[in-house]
């Protein structure tokens, strides 16, 4: 399975620390990048043209700060819920803001998890290997035998 | 009852608003008597609106505190209405009139007040008829009802409601709503939920992704009511994998019945 997401972060440090996080616990993933959101829309609206999905694939998910340049994250979540190719795609928003209307906008917009950031590496090398394990479950075949007692 | 849920029991906050779930009629009693009995203990005003088993369970359960059942009605400090007979009385169409609701539990908590007793506690099975009964948009509208009135007046609220957390209709139709109409939503046994869907999702997931997943869970932020940690993995779970959900709430389901036949949560 061809695994890859959207890092969408304008503070450099983090992107540094998240793409060294999933290339060491999840290095199965491609991770692309976005420092803005006009850049984070650039990118999605790129999916299945030019050379189709392989070489441009839709993310599997997006990790999303709020707090960016240009496009805020809501802004980019708000698109992508309307865009047909990238409406399904399930996005976490990473951000330090825990002020309540942007958590209830984001879950209102339809993210899936709503993460404050923390400091240190240790949280991302978690937060990539959730993710991973997270994707992997989703991408997984249901097709089970009902128990039959346990 | 051994559960972190009793403290908020206990010692609500003026305007809390409460929901528990419950499937089981002992917790379901054992629950109200703490709150009940706890604020009566400590002399504060109570009303209970209930239908009449319950009540013929409760009673016991309060004098087994100490509490002499019929001198406190006497005195004002408890109020008992049967929940069968008030409900209709502010129904109009198939919904609660927000108009006559008021009106009807001012009526009560001033009567309580009127006695002396001027922080009230309430709780009450209204809403559970109108769940019962299949009328989500009523018993939503009638939890709203409830937390506009608890925070005008000052009254802590307690509602319980008979829901299976395994049934995932109920998540579906009846849980957003009140997430949203509660200030903390608890289930009968928070420890043994927990426990029951821990093991249910190893199975079902794997062991590494399990404990990814409820990371995850964990990390999160979430605006709604305070809802209890096993509740929000079973709601998270119907949400993001929904393709699983149905699996690991059958078998949760069949590890909480084991452990309360073994009498404790492994």
């Amino acid at each position: 399975m061809n695994l890859a997401i959207l890092i969408v972060e304008d503070e450099e440090d983090d992107v540094f620390f998240l793409k060294r996080a999933f290339a060491k616990g999840a290095p199965q993933i491609a991770v692309r990048v976005a420092r803005d959101g006009e850049e984070a829309i650039a990118d999605l609206s790129r999916v299945g043209l030019r050379g189709g999905e392989l070489e441009h694939p839709i993310p599997s998910l997006v990790l999303l700060d709020l707090k960016l340049p240009r496009k805020s994250g809501l802004e980019v979540l708000q698109w992508m819920r309307t865009n047909p190719e990238t409406r399904e795609v399930p996005v976490i928003i990473r951000s330090s803001s825990n002020v309540l209307a942007d958590v209830e906008r984001a879950y209102e917009l339809g993210c899936s998890f709503y993460i404050l950031k923390q400091v240190g590496f240790g949280e991302l090398h978690t937060l990539a290997k959730c993710i991973a394990d997270f994707l992997h479950v989703q991408g997984r075949n249901t097709l089970r035998l009902p128990l039959f007692g346990i | 009852m051994k559960e972190p849920s009793n403290d908020l029991l206990r010692q609500p906050a003026p305007t809390d608003h409460i929901l528990q779930l419950y499937n089981d009629h002992r917790f379901l009693a054992e629950a109200v008597s703490v709150f009940i009995g706890s604020g009566m203990s400590s002399g504060e005003g109570a009303i209970v609106v209930a239908v009449p088993d319950h009540w013929k369970t409760l009673a016991p359960l309060l004098s087994g505190q100490g509490i002499d059942v019929p001198a406190a009605q006497e005195r004002g400090q408890l109020a008992v209405l049967d929940a069968a007979e008030t409900l209709p009385g502010f129904m109009k169409e198939g919904t609660p009139d927000a108009k006559i609701f008021r009106q009807t539990a001012i009526g009560v908590i001033n009567q309580v007040r009127a006695a002396g007793f001027a922080k009230v506690r309430w709780w009450g099975e209204m809403v559970n008829l109108l769940w019962e009964a299949g009328k989500v948009d009523a018993f939503v509208r009638l939890e709203e009802l409830f937390t506009e009135v608890g925070r005008d007046y000052s009254v802590s609220v307690f509602c319980s409601v008979s829901m299976d957390p395994f049934d995932i209709e109920s998540h579906a139709t009846g849980l957003p709503g009140a997430m949203k109409t509660h200030s903390h939503m608890i289930p009968e046994d928070d420890g043994r939920l927990q426990a029951s869907v821990d093991r249910a999702m190893m199975e079902v997931l794997g062991e590494s992704e399990a404990k990814s997943v409820a990371a995850l869970i964990r990390m999160s932020v979430h605006p709604d009511a305070k809802t209890a940690a096993a509740l929000s993995t079973v709601l998270l779970l119907l949400k993001h994998l929904p393709q699983f959900a149905g699996e690991i709430l059958s078998l949760a389901g069949l590890y909480y019945a084991q452990q309360g036949l073994n009498g404790s949560a492994k």
